[in-house]
């Protein structure tokens, strides 16, 4: 969806960025706008390589773009700085701690920000709802990499992001675990939070309020 | 067919392609893993070859020590005969072509006669290149004989002039030379190539007691250099030719010179000379130390080569994870483990054979560098060579057997065997202990023929112990962690994260522990047995001597010197004194006033001194009794007169105490001015190093007294070698370090290879809010926990098991004071220091890697 940046929770406007492979020059993204307000789920699809993940990176601050701006909120603050609670993140990589149980990994960012206590009860029903309640003991490589796939998503959830971002979140459930995945992602945006995800799966993507369709760095 | 497929088939066939030859340059591509692999056989090299090359170098170390003790001539192959003045010429040519056909070569001759002049008796001395070692006072080329100046003053001759001998023989004055007789008169003053001749320099010159018993005109009989001819044609009796062989344990080993040895003896024979002993005597002694310190040896170096075996298993591991993806695709395809076993030891025998090959040459160097000798037996490099292959052989074995396991499937929530359950390593601790209990009535140190003997349970059994003590700890530590990482809960974030991961990663945790405690514990360990021998013998030769010079004077009598403070006199009874019913007490008479500044005094010593002090008539005598225990220390009888002592302070020992069987009572000189003049006494001037010299002068300048002698270290406690004390438990320090910096590169790899693996972490850790900050002080609280448990355990473990032998460790029981358990404050702070150092370089480092990780990389999958 298209808006005016300036009315979106997150805005990008003609953001290009490109990278040096060897002697050829990867275009990975070409002026690419993008606008999610609060309350919305956009889906983003394409073919692998054809500048996702770049754009992710970029909403996250992880990327500097070669052009064009992103913007979060009133832009006070940059996307790089924002804490989990404005936006929130599941990678494909997933990355939980593998020291951590799953239930101290879902408290990790209310641990680093002093919150912990408030949110156990949160975390217990996150994980509840994502069928891994029982799994609170269990360290990652002991659980499924569904499983593990759904303790990342009730991290993501856990400080109600204003913005989400999340990265093939139903690529490792089966079809009842991703429409629960998906009722979470779309009860988030409900709640007011706002939801980018990227996905190849269609039912994923029908759950979306918008789908966007990325095709050689350009975003349609 | 692929291209290079067709080009290996043209040059000879399938031979070529097939994997056993392709196998042992894949690494080649891998140079992480190639280079950890070299690595660690080059440590396994160096354990394995280090044993018999320090060994090889023992006996000649020991006879370099004797060498350099006394005389590099008492150790060199040589053969001495008397003959008639006449054929001197023709006898030293025999003597030197008689060395030379028993492969002696370059063997020189010393010839000696004796003349009478005057009331004199002087030696000839002819030797070829002599004044070269001596201060020519006159210039050189005139022919003749070279006088000294004290000789050449009383003769009232110079250059040129005529000496005549009783005989009426004339010797020609060639020139002047700087008299060679030692000044103070100590044996030790002589320069080495003077050292075998003694006898000449100094006519009575069994010992400095006997020097300086000999009257100052019959002291020195005149040395003439001069030439051989000369010898023969003055000299009025048998003239003493003696050769040898130039020797030296910098360029020989003890084998050489053993075999050099034979060969003087053969030589001797065929020219009806003696067969110089003095090398034969050497040569026992250092055979003796090098057998005495090889029991001592192997534990260590089997404990260096197990070490150094799991690094290799550490090196394995790493080939099998790096090459995991490959072997499971092999193992899916039915690849058995004994074909894995192949191509592990195949794709790592390139790189092994190479670490072998550096450790080998780095050991030899090292040795050399570093060892007691630079020179090795023959054999030694080759045996060692054999050793190291053979440990090679058992790497890649190792290695096999890690390759051919890492196909094997993991099945997870399987139970603990009950192998794994059961603390094995209280065996190793039950057997120390054993050790330990049946050898404590034996002394840990024993003296054969003057070279220190260690016994090899006292390095067996602290390695067997502190290794079990340390896997038990590691066990114990293993079963608490789980609890460590629940209580973490309530932590602050860092120390949250820390202890998560200590307690998630048990086998690493445990591994830091071990590997810091081992080194640590071993260290301790050696720096402290030899720290304490040291300082033992330091505190016996101290307390045995007094002060650093103490002269014994000769015609004082009862009086008291004028020494100028710059010495102290002592009085010593020690014939006919009796303290309580105690007949064999020792009295010293000193002047607590100027007695204080130059002897060996400790703090303690001198608050007694302190309390010393001179009594009233009739009063009691204020004593200090010294090794008194069991004496009733109130009535001391020297020879007539009786004291009444009021004892003011006891030791143990106090500098003076000479025998640590019988009591020494020491009191204020005064108090003794009633003692019977008849009573045997001994007149001491004690004094320092700063003020000997002056002190000398003084005794010099009043003609009615001189010095007596002067007691050294070496006629309080001996010339017993404690070099092998150092080079087994340096050996042992070696080992340590070894161990150590194999746990530091560990540490390193280790963090290197867990930060790699949890980048994502770390990412999006600092996106939810971890600082980086509690990043580093997580790591430092880990490493910090880990370390510096280790360094605590390992050097409690390590001053502990000194604890239960440093009594046994008396190198001489006779003389007091016994040996102390003194903490090693220098390597215990030096270690200390490096822990910390490490602790912090190493969070740092884990640190730096964390943060070069590129966010957005996490964000696609590997």
């Amino acid at each position: 969806m298209r808006a005016a940046a300036d009315l979106a929770l997150v805005g990008a406007v003609g953001v290009t960025k490109s990278f040096r492979r060897g002697p050829e020059t990867v275009h990975a993204l070409r002026g690419v706008d993008l606008s999610v307000g609060a309350g919305q789920m956009i889906g983003i699809a394409g073919a692998s390589g054809s500048g996702k993940s770049t754009l992710l990176a970029v909403l996250c601050g992880w990327e500097t773009p070669d052009a064009g701006t992103v913007r979060f909120g009133d832009g006070a603050v940059a996307p790089l700085d924002l804490p989990w609670a404005d936006l929130a993140l599941v990678p494909q990589t997933l990355g939980l701690l593998d020291d951590l149980p799953a239930l101290e990994n879902v408290l990790l960012p209310a641990r680093l920000t002093g919150r912990n206590a408030d949110s156990v009860a949160r975390a217990t029903e996150l994980m509840e709802r994502l069928g891994v309640g029982h799994l609170t003991g269990r360290f990652s490589d002991q659980v499924s990499l569904g499983e593990q796939q759904r303790i990342a998503i009730a991290r993501a959830l856990l400080l109600h992001p204003r913005l989400l971002l999340a990265d093939e979140p139903t690529a490792h459930q089966d079809h009842g675990w991703g429409d629960v995945v998906l009722d979470l992602l779309r009860e988030h945006a409900a709640s007011g939070g706002a939801c980018i995800l990227v996905s190849h799966h269609a039912q994923a993507l029908a759950r979306t309020d918008v789908v966007l369709h990325m095709t050689d760095g350009v975003l349609a | 067919m692929s291209r290079t497929h067709r080009r290996a088939k043209a040059r000879g066939g399938a031979a070529f392609t097939l994997p056993w030859l392709r196998a042992p340059i894949l690494l080649i591509r891998r140079p992480v893993v190639f280079a950890a692999i070299v690595a660690a056989t080059a440590i396994l090299a160096t354990a394995t070859g280090s044993g018999p090359l320090f060994l090889s170098t023992i006996g000649t170390a020991s006879l370099a020590s004797q060498a350099g003790q006394s005389c590099p001539e008492r150790t060199r192959p040589g053969m001495t005969k008397l003959v008639p003045p006449i054929g001197v010429g023709a006898v030293t040519r025999d003597g030197i072509a008689a060395m030379k056909r028993a492969q002696l070569p370059d063997s020189y001759s010393v010839a000696v006669g004796q003349a009478q002049v005057q009331s004199s008796l002087i030696h000839l001395y002819a030797r070829s290149g002599a004044l070269d070692h001596v201060t020519t006072l006159t210039p050189r080329g005139r022919p003749g004989a070279w006088v000294p100046d004290t000789f050449a003053s009383k003769l009232g001759v110079r250059p040129g002039a005529t000496i005549t001998t009783s005989d009426s023989k004339q010797i020609l004055v060639a020139g002047i030379y700087r008299d060679l007789a030692p000044d103070p008169f100590t044996l030790p003053n002589l320069s080495p190539y003077w050292c075998a001749w003694n006898d000449l320099l100094v006519s009575t010159a069994a010992s400095d007691a006997a020097i300086a018993a000999t009257p100052p005109d019959q002291r020195q009989g005149p040395v003439l250099l001069t030439d051989s001819s000369t010898v023969s044609r003055v000299a009025s009796g048998p003239v003493r030719v003696s050769w040898w062989s130039p020797m030296s344990s910098q360029t020989s080993a003890l084998g050489a010179f053993d075999v050099a040895d034979d060969r003087a003896d053969v030589a001797a024979a065929s020219v009806g000379a003696e067969h110089d002993l003095h090398l034969a005597e050497s040569s026992r002694i250092a055979h003796t130390a090098q057998s005495g310190i090889s029991g001592s040896i192997v534990p260590i170096e089997v404990a260096g080569v197990l070490i150094a075996g799991l690094l290799v298993a550490g090196a394995g591991f790493f080939w099998s994870n790096a090459r995991r993806r490959e072997i499971r695709l092999l193992v899916a395809r039915g690849v058995s483990p004994p074909a894995l076993a192949g191509k592990a030891a195949l794709e790592t025998a390139l790189p092994a054979a190479v670490g072998a090959g550096l450790g080998f040459a780095g050991t030899q160097y090292l040795v050399r560098a570093v060892g007691p000798a630079s020179v090795f037996e023959p054999g030694a490099p080759l045996r060692a060579f054999g050793l190291v292959v053979g440990t090679l052989l058992l790497g890649l074995l190792v290695i096999a057997v890690i390759g051919g396991l890492a196909g094997r499937e993991r099945t997870t929530g399987r139970r603990a065997s009950w192998v794994s359950v059961v603390p094995w390593e209280l065996l190793l601790v039950g057997t120390a202990v054993l050790i330990a209990a049946t050898s404590l009535d034996t002394s840990a140190v024993t003296i054969d023929h003057t070279v220190v003997r260690i016994s090899a349970l006292v390095i067996l059994y602290p390695l067997l112990g502190a290794t079990g003590a340390l896997l038990l700890l590691g066990r114990l530590i293993g079963l608490l962690l789980p609890a460590v990482g629940r209580s973490a809960r309530r932590s602050p974030a860092a120390a949250f994260l820390a202890l998560r991961r200590m307690s998630r990663s048990r086998v690493v945790a445990i591994g830091l522990i071990v590997g810091t405690a081992l080194p640590c514990c071993l260290l301790m360990y050696g720096s402290t047995v030899r720290n304490t021998v040291r300082d033992e013998v330091t505190q016996k030769y101290q307390t045995n001597l007094g002060a650093p010079h103490v002269l014994q004077v000769y015609g004082v009598r009862k009086t008291i010197l004028d020494l100028h403070d710059d010495a102290t006199q002592v009085v010593v009874y020690d014939q006919d004194v009796t303290l309580g019913d105690n007949p064999n007490a020792t009295v010293l008479g000193v002047d607590p006033t100027t007695f204080r500044r130059f002897a060996f005094l400790t703090s303690g010593q001198r608050d007694a001194l302190d309390r010393l002090r001179s009594p009233a008539a009739g009063r009691t005598v204020p004593a200090i009794i010294v090794n008194g225990a069991g004496t009733k220390p109130t009535a001391l009888l020297i020879s007539h007169t009786r004291f009444r002592l009021e004892p003011v302070a006891t030791s143990a020992v106090f500098p003076g105490l000479r025998n640590g069987t019988f009591p020494l009572v020491v009191v204020d000189r005064s108090a003794l001015a009633d003692v019977d003049d008849a009573t045997e006494r001994t007149n001491q001037i004690w004094t320092d190093n700063k003020h000997y010299g002056a002190a000398r002068g003084l005794i010099a300048a009043n003609k009615k007294y001189s010095i007596l002698f002067e007691l050294t270290s070496k006629i309080v406690v001996g010339t017993t070698g404690l070099l092998p004390v150092t080079w087994v438990f340096g050996y042992l320090q070696a080992l340590a370090i070894l161990i150590g910096v194999v746990a530091l590169a560990g540490l390193v790899f280790g963090l290197a290879a867990r930060t790699r693996t949890r980048r994502v972490s770390y990412v999006l850790s600092r996106r939810m809010g971890m600082s980086k900050l509690t990043h580093f002080n997580s790591l430092l609280i880990e490493l910090g926990i880990v370390i510096g448990l280790g360094w605590t355990a390992g050097s409690s473990l390590g001053l502990g098991s000194f604890g239960f032998i440093y009594r046994r460790l008396d190198v001489y029981p006779d003389l007091p004071p016994g040996p102390a358990f003194s903490l090693p404050t220098v390597p215990l702070v030096a270690t200390g220091v490096v822990v910390l150092a490490v602790v912090v370089l190493a969070a740092s480092a884990t640190q730096a890697l964390a943060q070069r990780t590129r966010p957005a990389e996490i964000l696609r999958l590997e």
